[in-house]
């Protein structure tokens, strides 16, 4: 009789064990990607062969009117081209500072192949980790003070970075198709893109924070001359 | 009589202890419950702080000051579940905070039910006037709010919402608004979805500053399923020299 009792305390213990381990099967189906509702996405690039520095160039300027008041957070202006991206060198890496932990600069507007590096220039013994959540989703590691790390944007889009030690410890990159692209302040009206292959394009903005609608605007780069275009950021 | 009794009590006293886990109703026979838990993990390689300390520290200590400030990665706030089964249940108002600082929370969860819109109820404790802008891809709003007053804003159209103030330079939310069954909370608790449809479905985790986790699980009529969500940087592929 005391052996059935004990039988029956065991079943009791274990069975919620089993209930358990029966009910956590189940089927990781999808890894990580890129969540639309939460980050841009990546931007799609169709690459041709054709050289940059080989093209036939023009140059676009354009005004811009803001509706409301102005935004200090930056305002991204970029083209995408209708056809194939031509190949090009991309500018020199961007570095980025941790003192104190903080990315400095905790915005940058970078093109696609441009490199990245982070340089752990902490005073004190202080180790930080990096990883990029959006458009390229990676983590360079940690890295103690004096150590740098490196990365190559392969693809455009916005990209967040993070340090998963510091809770503060954020920037945001936008990575741009190409270099025909610029980056508005706060009390920018207008802007000047120069040397850029003639074709057509879309020119779109792209927001730090989002205070107006992002824009999209077919232009036609014509070889050998000054196209205009008005932008209007608006609510 | 005693020893039945005793056998009756011992598993209830069992369960009680084993878990603090809440309690919950059996699933209905035609119906399947789904309990999503997390598993906040600090990335491989950092070693915790002492006993005693929730903190996750660096290889090196050192470093005061609110920029330092560590993720516990025992309690992540403001974790959000989408699954893929339509709400039923009367439109859930979001509440937003905002003051000098910003939006008190780093994303918010509004429901869209029964093809009705979402209430977003902003609350401005900022001590002047706020210009509240917010968009998604598809649609957008700008609301102003009198200092200490508050403003409803419905939303029609499901999506992510970006929200900033003109006035506070640095805050920034996001709102999804949803037509998905959902629930927001803490990392140390746990989802808890009741009366599902029976079938494949579909568990998106957000939580601010890591990776989305999408986990597919098959949930049968009659049971309650339970997926575990690791909030974490460790799956991230490794890259970098």
């Amino acid at each position: 009789m005391q052996g059935r009792n004990l039988a029956l305390y065991a079943a009791a213990a274990v069975l919620p064990g089993l209930c358990l381990w029966a009910a956590a099967a189940v089927v990781p189906v999808r890894s990580q990607h890129l969540p639309e509702t939460v980050y841009k996405s990546v931007i799609a690039i169709e690459q041709a062969p054709w050289k940059w520095s080989e093209a036939k160039k023009g140059s676009l300027k354009g005004s811009v009117s803001f509706t409301g008041r102005l935004s200090a957070q930056p305002v991204v202006l970029y083209l995408q081209r209708d056809d194939a991206e031509g190949t090009f060198d991309p500018p020199a890496a961007l570095n980025v500072s941790q003192k104190g932990a903080r990315f400095n600069p905790s915005f940058a507007l970078l093109v696609r192949g441009q490199k990245v590096v982070f340089d752990n220039d902490e005073d004190d013994e202080i180790s930080h980790n990096v990883y990029f959540l959006g458009a390229s989703e990676v983590d360079l590691g940690m890295f103690d003070r004096g150590n740098s790390r490196e990365h190559t944007m392969s693809d455009a889009g916005e990209v967040s970075v993070h340090c998963s030690i510091h809770k503060l410890m954020d920037a945001r990159f936008f990575v741009a198709p190409s270099p025909a692209c610029t980056t508005l302040g706060a009390e920018d009206t207008s802007f000047a893109l120069s040397n850029l292959p003639a074709g057509r394009y879309k020119l779109k903005s792209w927001q730090k924070q989002k205070r107006f609608k992002d824009i999209e605007l077919a232009v036609e780069v014509v070889a050998d001359k000054e196209t205009s275009v008005t932008v209007e950021m608006a609510r | 009589m005693m020893r039945a009794l005793l056998a009756l009590a011992v598993p209830a006293l069992l369960l009680l202890g084993c878990a603090s886990a809440p309690s919950r109703p059996e699933p209905a026979a035609g119906a399947a419950q789904l309990v999503v838990q997390f598993d906040g993990q600090a990335r491989t390689g950092v070693k915790r702080a002492a006993a005693g300390s929730s903190d996750s520290y660096g290889r090196g200590q050192g470093g005061s000051g609110k920029a330092f400030a560590k993720v516990d990665y025992s309690s992540i706030d403001d974790v959000i579940v989408l699954i893929d089964r339509t709400t039923v249940a009367a439109p859930a108002v979001a509440e937003l905070e905002l003051d000098r600082d910003g939006f008190a929370r780093a994303q918010y969860l509004a429901s869209a039910a029964g093809g009705g819109p979402a209430r977003l109820v902003i609350h401005n404790d900022t001590g002047a006037e706020a210009h509240v802008v917010g968009f998604s891809d598809e649609q957008g709003f700008e609301v102003s709010i009198a200092p200490g007053a508050r403003a409803e804003v419905n939303v029609a159209a499901p999506g992510a919402y970006e929200l900033t103030c003109d006035e506070v330079e640095n805050a920034a939310t996001i709102v999804h608004v949803t037509t998905c069954r959902s629930w927001q909370g803490e990392s140390e608790d746990e989802a808890f979805f009741d009366d599902l449809e029976p079938g494949l479905c579909h568990v998106t985790v957000l939580a601010p500053r890591l990776p989305v986790v999408h986990r597919t699980v098959e949930l049968a009529a009659g049971r309650r399923q339970t997926v575990v969500a690791p909030l974490t940087v460790n799956t991230l592929p490794r890259a970098g020299k």
